[in-house]
């Protein structure tokens, strides 16, 4: 699982020297640039959206977008950070349908449930679901946080660089998040109980 | 520290917090990295603060148990076939690379900005011009025509 934390460089060419590359029209450094960061941009839109088509629709634009804007790009922050912030708003701005299908998934992306037995993959489909519908009912500026913190483990000044906001707004807003999201979700689990 | 501070700071603690393993009473809190955690007393008033109070162990109980079912929930998994598809989708929807005429156009833009004199300005826009006229084969014969070419 990519995150934060870890390095994705599959190469020893770096991001500066591909940006410079793609800026002068170099579509095989862009398509370095995809490749590397392909997977972290759909996964963080899936977790924001919980819809696969909608991930993928966004992830392609919030690439569409960063190679359009490659002259701006000042580098004052990475090009992963910056791929980032892209994507998480264009994802909060993302009208989800209101009445949701049950997961269509574009072929090729699956909802990974571990090895387990029917009713073991039952009670997981259930709580999955209770944490998308959780998740999805935050607004939008509390899910980055959640999902950056807790999917892509990113340290609180990696939320605040991506989302562009200080560190502290990020914690206060992780603590609120976090309080709702234990609100929704051990109701779900008091009631599983009774 | 009253049961609600202690709330919403172990909002941000319950990151680090955990159970020994047989001792439900008794909490450990790690030590706050640099820069990560509000201060260190914050901690430990939360950490003195659990060990006399059910109502917040409990809380810090429920956070845990949330982050738990947060994290039951798996990332997506895209097989190659569908990233190898979403790379060529991503690079065919890049705009074209820009046309002669563009980077022509560019090109003045630039030397309109450019800090040369004007005289040099001048004589770089009219030699690129004479060059190019000279690829349109109706200017190229008239030009031919007056120089007896």
């Amino acid at each position: 699982m990519t995150s934060c934390a870890d390095s994705w460089n599959d190469d020893d060419t770096s991001d500066t020297t591909l940006v410079e590359r793609a800026r002068r029209g170099d579509r095989a450094a862009f398509a370095s640039l995809v490749n590397r960061y392909r997977r972290l941009a759909l996964s963080l839109a899936w977790r924001m959206t919980s819809d696969a088509a909608a991930a993928d629709d966004i992830a392609q634009e919030a690439f569409l977008r960063a190679f359009r804007r490659l002259d701006s790009f000042r580098g004052e922050a990475s090009f992963k950070t910056w791929l980032l912030r892209i994507v998480v708003n264009l994802a909060a701005n993302h009208r989800r349908s209101r009445k949701r299908e049950v997961l269509s998934d574009p072929a090729g992306i699956e909802c990974h449930l571990a090895t387990a037995t029917t009713t073991q993959i039952s009670d997981q489909h259930e709580i999955a679901e209770h944490v998308r519908e959780a998740l999805a009912a935050l607004a939008p500026h509390y899910r980055s946080v959640v999902v950056l913190r807790e999917y892509e483990n990113c340290s609180y000044q990696q939320i605040a660089d991506i989302l562009g906001i200080p560190a502290g707004t990020v914690m206060s807003r992780l603590a609120k998040a976090r309080a709702l999201l234990r609100e929704r979700l051990m109701r779900f689990w008091k009631g599983q109980q009774t | 520290m009253n049961c609600s501070e202690v709330h919403q700071t172990l909002l941000l603690l319950v990151d680090d917090a955990e159970f020994p393993s047989n001792d439900g009473a008794a909490f450990v809190i790690h030590s706050p990295s640099p820069g990560r955690r509000r201060n260190d007393i914050q901690a430990a008033d939360v950490k003195t603060h659990l060990a006399t109070c059910v109502r917040c162990r409990g809380y810090l109980v429920e956070l845990r148990r949330v982050q738990a079912i947060l994290q039951q929930s798996h990332p997506p998994e895209f097989s190659n076939a569908y990233l190898d598809d979403f790379t060529r989708r991503a690079l065919r929807q890049l705009p074209p690379k820009p046309g002669l005429w563009t980077c022509i156009k560019d090109w003045f833009l630039q030397l309109e900005q450019s800090p040369l004199p004007m005289v040099a300005r001048g004589v770089a826009v009219l030699g690129t011009a004479s060059v190019l006229a000279l690829q349109i084969p109706v200017i190229e014969s008239a030009v031919r025509i007056l120089i007896g070419m």
